[in-house]
């Protein structure tokens, strides 16, 4: 069999995790490599690739039923699914129940069980002779700024540069010195990998398991160096990162190590046909039971929201003219938000929309010289919009870092820790017992007034071929297409926010996967403000009605950014509000000041640390604190629950309480007849929202593998990851304190349509299909005419809902939360939505 | 006065006996107890340096009594309290505090949380008693709870091959250099015939006036230079302490960044009057403080990870102190110290935000053409700046040439000793030999002595074949226990004085050796069991109870002070070193190799991940 390097690396990045730089994190299904299998086949082959777990533990589940996150019902529904005979059924809930639970280690692993238990067998310990070496050489090439004298030749391609750090030494890199790797070193890389193989593997049919299983054995790196060749603009000071590089140094490293122990003339390995530990169908078996409770786990959330959804469609809704319209983004920590504000004030209407409102351009702010995306990965931007100010330039410049530096150095530092080193004891005192006093590093103030430059003149672009800004008509048809997909055609209220949101956090690597995901890990608020910008442009506006989409000149768009952390909300280019608007804003201010009070309050059960009887006052004060805490691994728990999307219109879930569970995209079924609109938003929200919760379903499931462990011990390596120690792979994936509290279900995608017009939609995108087809996400229906639920089961819809069950009536959310610390079941707070 | 120095040594270890006995290390009693005690701590520390102020700042010393004495031996607690302590232990009391309290919420719902504070609660009292204790002898005692605990920081999360490898690398270099300060007391015995006060070496203006050999004094200085470049990361043993960064990162700080790595510097200032007799010993530390900050300088800036590069510009501050301390400049090093400790505290803890901070600085357009510009040498030859690259980014190979040097031939040489006694007609053979051996010694002219020197060799041997043993843990628990009697039974062959006080010694190991004997049983190990020691087999996550009384019986075997086995190797070594130099050697010698086998034969039984191949023995 001959073996061809580049398709055998092309298959090979496949199964590398995808992760990019921590400062661009991502969601991202962990698994995507294995969706085109179905679910549970997919991730026990993934388990056994990788070596992790499927699913929780057996002794999980049965808590989780203890504490009534199985109902029984849904147990005994599952198992009349799976089984024919009762006497199975019977057996086989007898061993869930109470049957000895044995302890169920996770696979072994190719990466640990392969190549480098063979070579261990021979005395060869590949990977502690090797990894210690590689990992400061690739850290130190591609790092971002950390190390203060950066890697000579760095600029040139990995392999080069390694190639001459060897050769521009006396003192030795580990086995890479000795004359046979160097002169493997000073050949191009594809042939040393080739004459490496050889002289390792020996047989060319092994070559591409062998390479698999050595890049495996370090998935972290790998993956980062793949995902950096093939997007290199992730990283601000360029590297010419190739994935060939890295396996080519790695296997002349595994040569050296060879050479060290066996001597010049070692003999490859001897070739074998690899088995796996243990076959496909035992580990099927092993996990049967667990499979099992995991379908009942899932059914028993779903069955409660089918029945609330039902049940609140039986209402009737009748509101007052909205007076305020809000568009929030999907995000399933805007659920709570837009619960309250409508609580508080009836007359606020509420949107969902993916959260980059359309406005999908690289933004380059304000005295900056990186642009960054501001809208979903799996759009590549044409456009660039630049923030300027006629200001002039901020004389404050930002303060040389505490961490790396001068101070870090010999004579400086040495100044430094005799003056200054004392007051960092004073700064720590305070941003320990005074959290939320002192910011943790001080940014320039910008100027209050800012212009995007939004439109652009003729036909501008940058070097790299960037539009510089949008043409009014390209502006007119992305306001038309969120607002109308939005269900917003006619009844414009004199408002409109446009509501945009991030998160702060202090200490906190991490810091990108709590912002936006459909900004790419942002803030909203250059999206946010474009948006409300081109919203009231008055020639947009002509442009728009020509298109026949007519906004009222007396309605008036404004952008803000809810910091879901801090639980704030500002406000962008309040001095172009017309003084007729003034007092409403005002007003709404006002109103949102106080569904924010009370979202502090209902996010704060969830914190242990926080009393339950908490005022709302000290709610609010507590996660502002809490956000900018040095101490805090949680400044908050960002999409844990996660596990609905709803594609509705929001009448069909105003006054369901939902628990912060569920993402919300507004969609009108009445205007989308063919199910055109519903494609366009299901190929956002499934993948975005799909990836969000698989991340957190796999990093929960096993946090050693798919997950990056606890935070506390991390260490951010080269600025492109973190890693435990100083000396470890890089840790993909959530850090547990992002998982604790997550219980892992899969996404159920609602859409309120007709079944056929649901099963139609999703079918018009191959790869959103892919995610329904095999179950990697579960697609349901909400009808709008007979008001059923029902469930995709088999590419088929069959009714969700067995016998109706009206969900608790609550006067208020708080009083749904009040003493609980848990998740809850859905409940219907009476007078939002609905007006009996 | 005197009670506000035993609340700082005795309520921190009260505290954490509380939390694991009593509250099985649950969260929030937990912590309720450890922020009470670091508040009784701070108002311990502040009116103990009020009072201490408005006396005048005297130096003073509070004496308890003896903890053992006997005709010609005594093991005074005494207490010291100068300028030097003050700073200590306000440092210490404040950090502390400030950490305790950090904790609260970033260990909240960590596993083990209990562990942590009862862990850093006795690393408080170990530290407190290293910097008040009043002689060598105490302050040896502090210095090995300090090292203990740090060995269960780094290996915090054992279920992980890094930390364990980590936290037995740094107990490693902490034994090696621990035979410093041990041999350095008991030299100390040596030279005033008695336990040394710090207070009477305060008083001494010149080691001179006492009757002092040069050489000897010289041996002293270096032992003490040896253990204190050690516990502070100086060359060549800078390699350990970026390592040690496995721990969660409050722990890292405390440990590394403040506290514990200026460890050596407090032992130098506090013999100073010792070592800086002699010019040579002044320029030695000088010359170890000037290389430590040189090379490490150079390591702090191609590290590209932030807790190795906060590391080694830690190293590189220390190395500073060491040649402030070796010019006289004591108060300048207090505020640098004072200075390193905050700052390198601050900088771990805050090192999280290091990603926000620096992309924030390169997207904005007035520093990002200082960071692409920060390049150091460019004007030397490249073969040079190569050169100093690879020596910086691998930590200038010390760690491997330690190890080739020092450990590798001791684990060989005990391979080659087991391989003598594989078959039994070999073994037949070597104890024929031995019995010879011993016959001809007994009828030889100084019969105890000889018999000294032939226990004294098996014992060493012994020592050897658990260091070089890697398939049974029962050979190696036996073997370090034969070499461990062996030691006392020499020292008392030796001395027939120290017959009435070598019972202490076998109080302290004996009791301890069977109870490690008993839990291995109850591991389920027979002395027949083979595996392979070199994995890991994490009963400690199966069996805890079991493992924690295994970690008990290692402790005390290695004459950790929580049994009379640290006051009989005291006194081993007080009857040992007077006449027969060699037998003290041989003893440290065992101590050091005895540690670094049993906590790597701990590790590997009772640490790592729990994993379906490994649960069966």
């Amino acid at each position: 069999m001959s073996f061809d390097l580049q398709t055998s690396l092309e298959r090979i990045r496949h199964w590398l995790p995808q992760q990019g730089p921590i400062k661009d994190f991502i969601h991202h299904n962990t698994l995507h490599a294995f969706q085109d299998r179905p679910f549970h086949e997919g991730i026990l082959e993934a388990a056994q690739l990788y070596g992790a777990r499927p699913y929780m533990d057996l002794s999980w589940y049965r808590e989780a039923l203890g504490r009534g996150a199985i109902s029984s019902e849904s147990l005994d529904r599952v198992l009349s699914r799976y089984f024919e005979s009762a006497t199975e059924r019977t057996a086989m809930r007898s061993y869930l129940l109470d049957g000895a639970a044995p302890f169920i280690a996770p696979f072994p692993g190719i990466a640990r069980s392969g190549c480098v238990a063979d070579w261990k067998q021979r005395g060869v310990d590949i990977e502690a002779s090797v990894h210690p070496l590689l990992f400061r050489l690739i850290a130190g090439y591609l790092d971002q700024g950390i190390a203060s004298w950066r890697m000579p030749h760095a600029s040139e391609t990995f392999w080069n540069a390694v190639g001459k750090l060897v050769e521009e030494s006396w003192a030795p890199y580990g086995s890479l010195s000795n004359t046979h790797c160097q002169a493997l070193l000073s050949e191009p890389a594809e042939r040393a990998i080739m004459k490496c193989l050889e002289a390792l593997v020996g047989t060319p049919a092994h070559y591409e398991r062998y390479l698999l299983e050595m890049l495996l054995s370090h998935p972290g790196w790998s993956g980062m160096v793949a995902s950096i060749e093939r997007k290199p603009s992730g990283l601000l000071i360029p590297r010419q990162m190739r994935l060939v590089d890295f396996a080519a140094v790695e296997l002349v490293m595994q040569v050296g190590a060879a050479i060290k122990t066996l001597g010049k003339d070692f003999k490859p390995l001897v070739p074998k046909t690899r088995h796996e530990a243990i076959s496909r169908q035992q580990a099927a078996s092993l996990h049967y039971p667990q499979l099992l409770m995991h379908e009942a786990l899932e059914e028993t959330l779903y069955c409660d929201v089918f029945a609330g959804l039902e049940a609140h469609a039986e209402c009737v809704v009748s509101r007052p003219l909205a007076t305020t319209q809000v568009f929030f983004c999907i995000d399933d920590r805007e659920c709570s938000l837009r619960r309250h504000i409508e609580e508080v004030e009836p007359t606020v209407e509420t949107f969902g929309t993916a959260g980059f409102f359309g406005m999908d351009f690289y933004f380059r702010g304000l005295e900056e010289i990186h642009p960054t995306q501001m809208c979903p990965v799996v759009i590549t931007p044409r456009h660039l919009v630049v923030e300027t100010s006629s200001e002039p330039r901020s004389s404050r410049r930002m303060k040389a870092p505490t961490l790396i530096g001068s101070r870090n150095s010999l004579f400086r530092g040495w100044l430094a820790t005799q003056t200054l080193g004392i007051w960092a004891t004073v700064r720590l005192f305070l941003q320990v017992f005074r959290p939320g006093t002192t910011a943790l590093f001080s940014e320039p103030a910008l100027p209050p007034k800012t212009r995007l430059m939004l439109v652009r003149n003729g036909e501008d672009k940058d070097p790299e071929g960037r539009y510089l800004g949008y043409s009014i008509e390209e502006l007119a048809t992305r306001v038309r297409h969120v607002l109308s997909s939005s269900g917003l055609i006619r009844g414009f209220s004199k408002l409109v926010v446009i509501m945009g949101h991030g998160s702060t956090s202090a200490n906190n690597p991490h810091y990108a996967a709590y912002d936006c995901g459909a900004c790419s890990g942002r803030r909203a608020a250059p999206n946010a403000r474009a948006f409300a910008w081109a919203a009231n442009d008055p020639a947009v506006r002509r442009q728009l009605a020509a298109m026949d989409f007519e906004i009222p000149s007396d309605c008036h768009f404004i952008g803000g950014l809810h910091d879901t952390s801090k639980d704030t909300i500002e406000f962008f280019d309040e001095h172009d509000v017309p003084k007729t608007h003034a007092p409403q804003l005002q007003d709404f201010r006002i109103k949102v000041k106080e569904a924010l009070k009370r979202n502090a309050k209902e996010r704060c059960r969830r914190f242990e640390l926080v009393p339950m009887g908490i005022p709302e006052q000290t709610a609010l004060k507590h996660v502002h604190d809490r956000a900018l805490s040095i101490f805090e691994p949680r400044p908050e728990l960002n999409h844990a629950t996660n596990a609905l999307a709803i594609v509705g219109r929001r009448d069909s879930t105003r006054g369901l309480f939902l628990d912060r569970r569920c993402f919300l995209n507004s969609y009108n079924p009445k205007q989308d007849p063919n199910g055109k609109i519903l494609s366009g938003i299901l190929g956002a929200v499934i993948p975005v929202c799909g990836g969000i919760n698989l991340e957190y379903f796999f990093s929960r499931v096993d946090n050693t593998t798919y997950g990056a462990g606890t935070k506390l011990p991390h260490n951010v390596m080269a600025l492109v990851g973190v890693a435990n120690g100083v000396g470890g792979d890089l840790r993909n994936g959530l850090p547990s304190q992002m998982i604790e509290v997550h219980d892992p279900v899969r996404l159920l995608v609602v859409v309120e349509q007709t079944c056929e017009i649901a099963l139609a939609a999703v079918k018009m995108n191959p790869s959103t299909y892919e995610w329904v087809k095999n179950d990697w996400v579960r697609y349901a229906c909400l009808c709008p005419e007979t008001k059923r639920t029902y469930l995709l089961l088999n590419d088929a819809f069959v009714p969700a809902v067995e016998c109706l069950k009206s969900p608790p009536k609550y006067p208020t959310s708080l009083s749904v939360v009040e003493g609980h610390r848990d998740s809850l079941p859905v409940a219907e707070i009476e007078g939002v939505g609905t007006r009996p | 006065m005197t009670y506000l120095l035993l609340t700082l040594l005795g309520l921190p270890l009260v505290a954490a006996t509380t939390i694991i006995l009593l509250f099985k290390g649950d969260e929030h009693p937990t912590y309720w107890i450890a922020s009470k005690s670091a508040l009784l701590l701070i108002a311990a520390t502040v009116v103990l340096l009020i009072l201490w102020v408005a006396q005048g700042c005297q130096p003073f010393e509070a004496a308890f009594g003896d903890i053992y004495s006997s005709s010609d031996y005594r093991f005074p607690f005494t207490l010291y309290f100068d300028t030097t302590s003050a700073v200590f232990v306000g440092v210490i009391t404040f950090i502390s505090a400030i950490i305790v309290k950090y904790c609260r919420y970033y260990m909240h719902r960590e596993n083990r949380y209990g562990s942590f504070f009862a862990t850093i609660l006795v690393f408080l009292s170990g530290i407190y008693l290293l910097v008040l204790a009043g002689t060598l002898d105490l302050l040896f005692a502090g210095w090995e709870i300090v090292g203990i605990s740090s060995f269960l920081l780094i290996g915090f999360y054992w279920e992980r091959q890094g930390p364990t490898e980590n936290a037995i690398r740094t107990y490693s270099v902490y034994r090696l250099c621990d035979v410093g300060l041990l041999m350095g007391a008991w030299l100390g015995h040596l030279i005033w015939h008695q336990t040394q006060h710090f207070s009477m070496l305060a008083k001494i203006p010149n080691v001179f006036s006492t009757e002092l050999g040069m050489f000897q004094l010289m041996g002293l200085s270096f032992l003490i230079l040896l253990a204190a470049a050690g516990k502070s990361a100086q060359f060549p043993f800078c390699f350990w302490l970026p390592r040690a960064m496995e721990g969660p990162t409050p722990s890292s700080a405390i440990f590394y960044g403040a506290l514990s790595i200026h460890c050596g510097v407090y032992l130098l200032l506090r013999t100073y009057p010792i070592w800086s007799v002699l010019p040579v010993t002044r320029i030695s530390v000088a010359v170890l403080g000037l290389s430590t900050a040189v090379f490490a300088t150079l390591a702090s800036r191609v590290q590209s990870n932030i807790k190795a590069s906060i590391a080694y510009a830690s190293i590189t501050q220390v190395g500073l102190m060491l040649i402030e301390v070796a010019a006289g400049w004591h108060a300048f090093v207090l505020l640098h110290f004072v200075g390193n400790a905050s700052l390198r505290c601050y900088q771990l803890l805050v090192s999280p935000s290091v990603v926000a901070h620096l992309i924030r600085m390169q997207s904005s357009a007035f520093t990002h053409e200082r960071l692409l510009d920060w390049r150091v040498g460019h004007r030397l030859p490249v073969k040079i700046t190569g050169t100093l690259y690879a020596l910086s980014l691998q930590d200038g190979f010390l760690e491997p040439a330690l190890k080739t040097l020092l450990w590798r031939p001791l684990v060989r040489a005990g391979r080659v000793l087991d391989t003598l006694f594989a078959s039994p007609t070999r073994k037949a053979a070597v104890a024929l030999g031995g019995l010879f051996l011993l016959i001809g010694i007994f009828y030889g002219q100084h019969r105890s002595n000889s018999l000294a020197l032939g226990l004294g060799l098996l014992m060493l041997l012994a020592s050897l074949v658990a260091a070089g043993e890697a398939r049974s843990p029962w050979r190696v628990w036996l073997a370090t226990g034969t070499s461990v009697m062996l030691a006392g039974l020499a020292v008392a062959i030796a001395d027939p004085h120290s017959f009435n006080n070598v019972w202490v010694y076998f109080a302290g190991v004996i009791p301890s050796w069977l109870l490690g004997a008993w839990m291995l049983h109850l591991l389920n190990f027979r002395p027949s069991t083979q595996i392979n020691l070199r994995a890991y087999s994490a009963r400690a996550t199966t069996q805890p109870q079991i493992s924690f009384w295994f970690f008990v019986a290692f402790l005390g075997v290695t004459g950790f002070p929580i049994t009379p086995a640290f006051l009989g190797e005291d006194l081993l070594l007080h009857y040992a070193i007077g006449d027969h130099l060699w037998l003290a050697a041989c003893i440290s010698f065992i101590f050091v190799v005895n540690g670094i086998t049993l906590v790597r034969l701990y590790s590997h039984l009772c640490l790592g991940e729990r994993n379906s191949e490994m649960s069966t023995p």
